[in-house]
């Protein structure tokens, strides 16, 4: 086992320089690091066994990208073939398999694991924790997924091919007698192995902000990041294990014979799709919550304002949570056998607290100091975005246009606007974000707003000409059309805008490479931002911190760059700051068993230099 | 209390039956987390975490005891999911998997990375 010593620190004469009134510089504070290494592995076999959770970030980050652009190349095949009416790349057999792994992987092997790996890296850092509360569990939680996915993306490979039922594998389509192939039973596995990955990893991030905050780290001091992964780890544990029972009694359909799907012994489809939306729909939020945490990380620090109704914006998520497990049969209303009023009533009233958070990110930017580096450009295109994915969602809640609108390419825009504007924009946000923190080192601006105006034309164009072709009766899930009204043209626009977002991606791989292969000179707060993961190095140290500022607020870091300005910060920084006069060797949170002898060691030695003077 | 409050009006309203158990089962499932977590606060009382005027040097010493790197937590998803994976093609790779998760679970409890 390793255990980590403390290190002294620098002393608070030097805060602000010779210059009283002068801003802190985290940089001139923390000084250059006593701790060796920073956590990642350099070794493939590092890499395999490693249980830090900075490395374990780093991992899900990149495993998920890799989904991402796997699924990316899926929706490729899926722009090609319907470019132009006829069959020209695919058969249809085939194209089922493409457009289920393509939403497959999207929602489960990059959205939700992006997340995680925000929950590993970051969150951590954000609370003043020195790891997550389990390790090993994390460990064994990424390689599931890992593994799981593999499984998955391997069905392509299995006799018959991949699964061909589409991502929520209604049956009979997804029975034994509808998909009869291994890969359709390849793909029920790999989300019972992903659905256990993200339920244990659930456990830890609740275990982890509840018991390794760092002390004046509360609850309401906590960066809304946090707050949002850990209400979205309560949905996990809430929604996953549903999903998990679900698809065990399928997997028991097609293996054992059992009928709790099958309607002609008396089981029920339905039942299924009941089961699968009590999942589905909080999933759509499960995947969103931390994403709208990033950019609520941002907005305020490129404003130069706190963040507006801090308090509500915590409610609005927990509502959010607690209202996402009730709404799930508006996927259902065509099937005639859910109580419509009560699912669309529930359907609406989400947007009153999604209304509250669109309202507050607005608030923070409101009257502030606006620049517009890369994560702010990329968060105010998720606002854009996700509104008009919010107001779309709306109108399928009400039945009368659901019914209409059900099963046609405007869902798909829909759907896209919502997870593709919340999760793929506010993902770049918080890349740019983070990225200093991370590596130590910048991303270029200049690439970054190439970057931006191509991935927003591109998805735009990709995704609202959807909105038109279902508008006009175009279903989802078809390789081919009729070349009917403007449908052809629409679809091309839509192709031509998938291959801007292609484009798009190519001058964010080059500032990556010039990034990496520059010098890591970023300093540990290059934004000026507010919460802690920003008071130490970049990249963090082993273990994150050797110091920590005091927390007397949401903003510490804040606070603290401010300590020498009275009314500016909160209040009680300063004094809680003099407070460790004479305390230097004393300043780390965090104790473990051995903290006790370490504090008992630290007055020994205290009285006897009392003694020896 | 908010699952079961909406799953009480969910059969009010005539829901169907596994809305109804779902959403009771999530009143469940929340109440374990709820009673974790007062069961947690009665026992060891307001930490020093939760204190709005503590500081870093109020619990302060090592950072902490974290293990070192290990095979185990990959060799167990890799026994996990033959395990399972068993299910559609074949015993023999439940029973390979098993094995594995029964090996890897017991050097997981005794191992000690001195």
């Amino acid at each position: 086992m390793t255990t980590i010593d403390r290190k002294p620190s620098a002393p608070t004469v030097t805060l602000g320089g010779d210059d009283p009134n002068h801003l802190v510089s985290i940089d001139s504070v923390i000084g250059p690091s006593g701790q060796e290494g920073t956590g990642l592995p350099t070794t493939l076999v590092g890499w395999l066994t490693t249980t830090n959770h900075k490395a374990l970030g780093v991992a899900y980050f990149v495993a998920s990208l890799t989904f991402l652009a796997i699924g990316g190349g899926l929706a490729g095949i899926i722009r090609a073939e319907l470019t132009s009416p006829g069959q020209q790349v695919v058969s249809e057999q085939v194209y089922n398999q493409v457009f289920t792994i393509h939403g497959s992987v999207m929602v489960f092997l990059f959205a939700v694991p992006f997340g995680f790996g925000l929950a590993n890296y970051i969150m951590p850092l954000q609370i003043g924790a020195p790891d997550l509360a389990f390790p090993r569990l994390n460990a064994f939680s990424f390689w599931l997924y890992v593994i799981g996915g593999a499984v998955m993306l391997f069905g392509f490979a299995a006799d018959g091919g991949a699964a061909p039922f589409g991502w929520f594998a209604y049956p009979p389509l997804s029975g034994a007698s509808g998909s009869p192939g291994l890969g359709a039973d390849m793909w029920i596995v790999a989300i019972i192995l992903t659905g256990t990955s993200g339920t244990l990893t659930a456990v830890n991030v609740i275990a982890t902000i509840t018991m390794l905050r760092t002390p004046g780290m509360t609850l309401f001091r906590m960066p809304i990041l946090t707050w949002n992964l850990l209400v979205t780890a309560f949905m996990v544990l809430v929604v996953f294990p549903v999903l998990s029972g679900a698809l065990l009694m399928l997997l028991a359909d097609r293996q054992f014979g059992t009928k709790f799907y099958v309607p002609t012994d008396g089981g029920s489809p339905i039942l299924w799709q009941h089961l699968f939306w009590f999942f589905g729909h909080p999933e759509v939020y499960i995947v969103a919550l931390p994403f709208f945490g990033v950019v609520t990380e941002i907005f305020p620090v490129f404003a130069r304002r706190p963040v507006f109704g801090y308090k509500g914006l915590i409610f609005a998520t927990l509502t959010i949570g607690a209202l996402s497990t009730s709404v799930w049969a508006h996927h259902m209303f065509v099937t005639g056998e859910v109580v419509v009023t009560f699912f669309a009533l529930t359907s609406s009233l989400i947007a009153i607290p999604t209304g509250v958070k669109v309202f507050n990110w607005m608030g923070s930017m409101y009257g502030g100091a606006i620049t517009f580096e890369a994560p702010m450009k990329f968060a105010i295109g998720f606002l854009v975005t996700f509104v008009v994915g919010g107001v779309t969602g709306v109108m399928l809640a009400s039945p009368t246009l659901d019914f209409q609108l059900s099963d046609s390419f405007f869902v798909v825009a829909h759907f896209h606007y919502v997870m593709g504007g919340t999760v793929v924009i506010a993902l770049f946000a918080g890349i740019y974000f983070w990225w200093p923190k991370v590596t130590g080192r910048m991303l270029s601006e200049r690439l970054a707003t190439w970057h931006f105006w191509l991935l927003m034309i591109g998805f735009n164009m990709t995704f609202f000409f959807m909105h038109l072709l279902g508008r006009e009766g175009m279903p989802r899930r078809v390789p081919d059309y009729e070349p009917i009204s403007n449908w052809e043209l629409w679809n091309q626009l839509a192709t031509a805008g998938y291959v801007i977002l292609l484009i798009s991606m190519v001058p964010f791989l080059i500032a990556v490479v010039k990034s990496l292969r520059g010098p890591a000179n970023a300093g540990a707060d290059p934004w000026n931002a507010y919460s802690l993961e920003w008071a130490t190095t970049s990249p963090p140290v082993e273990h994150n911190f050797e110091w920590i500022p005091p927390i007397r607020s949401e903003r510490p870091v804040f606070d603290f760059r401010w300590i020498n300005h009275d009314d500016v910060g909160a209040p009680g920084v300063a004094e809680a700051w003099m407070a460790r006069e004479g305390l230097d060797d004393r300043w780390l949170p965090l104790a473990g068993p051995v903290a006790a002898d370490v504090a008992d060691d630290a007055n020994a030695a205290s009285s006897a230099d009392s003694d020896v003077g | 209390m908010y699952f079961l409050a909406i799953g009480l009006i969910y059969l009010a309203v005539g829901g169907d039956p596994a809305g109804i158990v779902a959403l009771l089962m999530a009143s469940g499932l929340g109440g374990l987390i709820a009673g974790f977590a007062w069961h947690f606060g009665r026992r060891y009382g307001t930490r020093v975490e939760d204190l709005q005027d503590s500081d870093a040097p109020d619990a302060t010493g090592v950072v902490g005891v974290y293990p070192t790197a290990s095979l185990r937590p990959i060799a167990l998803a890799f026994g996990t999911t033959l395990l399972v994976l068993g299910v559609p093609i074949g015993s023999w790779m439940s029973m390979i998997g098993a094995a594995i998760v029964a090996s890897q679970v017991l050097l997981l409890v005794h191992d000690t990375d001195d």
